[in-house]
């Protein structure tokens, strides 16, 4: 239960960082953040870099800003930042999901970046992601700077198109409309566990308090975060009170490939019950928020 | 790989050479000497390995003890001095029988002092704060007792902030953004980092509290064990004795005659010893 024999390099900025990620190429390398995914992995030698590069010293990451369309989030920012102002009011739905990764000491270390590039398909921070169509900044000395839509940047379970001497250094997530009513539940075995399945939900209000717009995103039921929104988008156009949300999760679900196995099988039944509470959840906080303003 | 790294320790700087694979967990026990941190699943699940880590809790074996250079890191040794609310959570562990065997102690005391900051507290939220920490005895009902015993008798206690760990996160202004989710031109952005490198420990003016007391010490934890050899021979011989006497005069298995003489309302039959042979 200890790590293997590893070479640790700590950079002090950036630029230092995107260097020894590109003198490295030859070897295993993995970059470690706060580490509460890679260090359990390290311990248990299923993942056994030649070196690791920690960004820990790269204060530069850790930065927000807000415009009036977009925010941008850097790297390093931490889980427990996640869950506080200012980002609690700017982006109530990561909010709420980060407060479900792990516990207290976890999320006082993890980082959103971090969690991103893991790639872990329980993992709830990848699938806010997808579900506020973000755009992820990698980084690397010889091709710079490129955005990639969250849709396209999960490949598969702890796999992503981050090349091997790129660095994530920040997400772009668009603002919520005012108005917006979120949902996110998931299920675990315990407080505090790798989800067995989950759901989040975004509904936006247009003219008239129907719905403009409607996603809805499914995580731990396959080998990335999936996103079911096409299924959602009967509901485009009526008001939330309308909608039978029953069986839109029904249909979403029943989308999914066959399941391969009990344990898939299982998941996708919890998935339905995730996906109907966060509608719900959604159509509730959607009312309420149109409800406030009326008066 | 080895490397040498600066930290500060419960306010004691040291400074200590340590394989590139080593965890902070593994260097405070077995390079540091600090062996009341302790280390159960070794992969973050069961929170005994607790410490601070800047004014912040961290599961010690998910840090890299490379990682933690330059850090301000207290165990539970130093848990009296770092915060006024050290020593009354101790007490109040003791007195709530909040530990049976004591591994998982150190880190539910680490966990609930940042617990204490809060300003609203009740059972439920004591709950969910320690669900990261296991204890596979007490049942943790005398440990949120403690816990909220503390709170209510000394209001939330801050802990020292150290390095803006727990600052709230600065935001600036994102400049011109494009057509599309964000702004494409990175370079003349603002940025705003919260908190700035350190490369030597930061002075908090603590003075180091627990150098003297290592548990390295030879002569004292030869006496200590010498006094505990002759404590199980004095009880093994004292209970030989009893037996033998017990034996001689064919008295049933119960206290000796003489306590029924001080307690003359419980006749033998019915003594609870008796009844549950």
């Amino acid at each position: 239960m200890k790590p293997g024999p590893v070479t640790l390099r700590r950079p002090a900025s950036v630029e230092e960082c995107l260097d020894v990620l590109r003198s490295e190429r030859e070897a295993v390398v993995k970059v470690i953040s706060g580490g509460q995914s890679l260090m359990p992995l390290l311990a248990l030698r299923m993942a056994n870099p030649d070196v690791l590069v920690d960004i820990g010293r790269l204060d530069e990451l850790i930065h927000l800003e807000v415009g009036p369309e977009a925010v941008t989030i850097g790297a390093r920012v931490r889980h427990h930042q996640l869950t506080e102002e200012p980002l609690r009011s700017l982006l109530p739905v990561l909010a709420e999901a980060a407060g479900h990764i792990g516990h207290t000491a976890i999320r006082n270390r993890g980082t959103i970046g971090g969690s991103l590039a893991h790639a872990d398909p329980a993992a709830e921070l990848p699938a806010v992601m997808v579900l506020l169509g973000a755009e992820i900044e990698c980084r690397s000395a010889s091709a710079g700077t490129r955005l990639v839509p969250a849709a396209e940047f999960f490949t598969g379970p702890y796999l992503t198109t981050l090349a091997d001497d790129e660095l994530l250094t920040a997400v772009h997530v668009r603002r919520p409309g005012s108005g917006t009513g979120h949902g996110f539940v998931e299920f675990s075995p315990r407080h505090g566990d790798y989800a067995r399945a989950g759901a989040l939900a975004t509904l936006s209000p247009g003219p008239g308090s129907r719905i403009a717009a409607a996603r809805l995103v499914l995580f731990a039921v396959a080998n990335r975060p999936v996103d079911v929104s096409e299924h959602v988008e009967v509901a485009v156009g009526a008001r939330p009170e309308e909608c039978d949300w029953a069986s839109i999760a029904q249909a979403a679900v029943a989308s999914l490939p066959a399941p391969i196995d009990t344990d898939r099988a299982n998941r996708y039944r919890l998935a339905l019950a995730a996906a109907r509470r966060a509608l719900r959840h959604a159509a509730d906080r959607f009312a309420a928020t149109r409800g406030h303003h009326g008066q | 790989m080895d490397s040498e790294i600066s930290l500060r320790v419960n306010g004691a700087p040291e400074r200590v050479a340590v394989p590139d694979r080593m965890t902070l967990a593994d260097a405070l026990r077995d390079r540091l000497g600090r062996t009341g941190t302790k280390l159960g699943c070794e992969q973050g699940v069961c929170g005994a390995c607790t410490v601070l880590v800047d004014g912040a809790t961290a599961r010690s074996c998910l840090v890299l003890a490379g990682q933690a250079a330059g850090a301000d890191v207290v165990t539970v040794e130093g848990l009296a001095d770092a915060s006024p609310a050290g020593r009354a959570l101790q007490a109040a562990f003791a007195r709530n029988d909040a530990l049976q065997c004591g591994f998982c102690t150190p880190g539910f005391l680490v966990a609930a002092l940042e617990l204490l900051a809060e300003e609203q507290l009740d059972e439920a939220r004591v709950r969910d704060g320690l669900s990261g920490n296991l204890c596979r005895c007490t049942g943790y009902g005398g440990i949120v007792r403690a816990v909220l015993e503390v709170h209510e008798r000394l209001g939330p206690v801050p802990l020292p902030d150290i390095a803006g760990a727990r600052s709230p996160l600065a935001v600036s202004e994102q400049a011109s953004p494009v057509a599309g989710v964000v702004s494409r031109s990175a370079a003349n952005r603002v940025r705003t980092g919260a908190g700035q490198e350190q490369t030597e420990p930061p002075d908090t003016g603590r003075p180091s509290t627990d150098a003297g007391r290592r548990p390295t010490d030879p002569g004292r934890a030869l006496a200590r064990s010498g006094a505990a050899v002759a404590a199980v021979v004095a009880c093994y011989v004292a209970w030989r004795w009893w037996r033998s006497r017990r034996r001689l005069r064919d008295v049933p298995l119960h206290p000796p005659h003489v306590l029924w003489v001080c307690v003359p309302t419980v006749p033998p039959a019915q003594s609870s010893i008796e009844r549950r042979r």
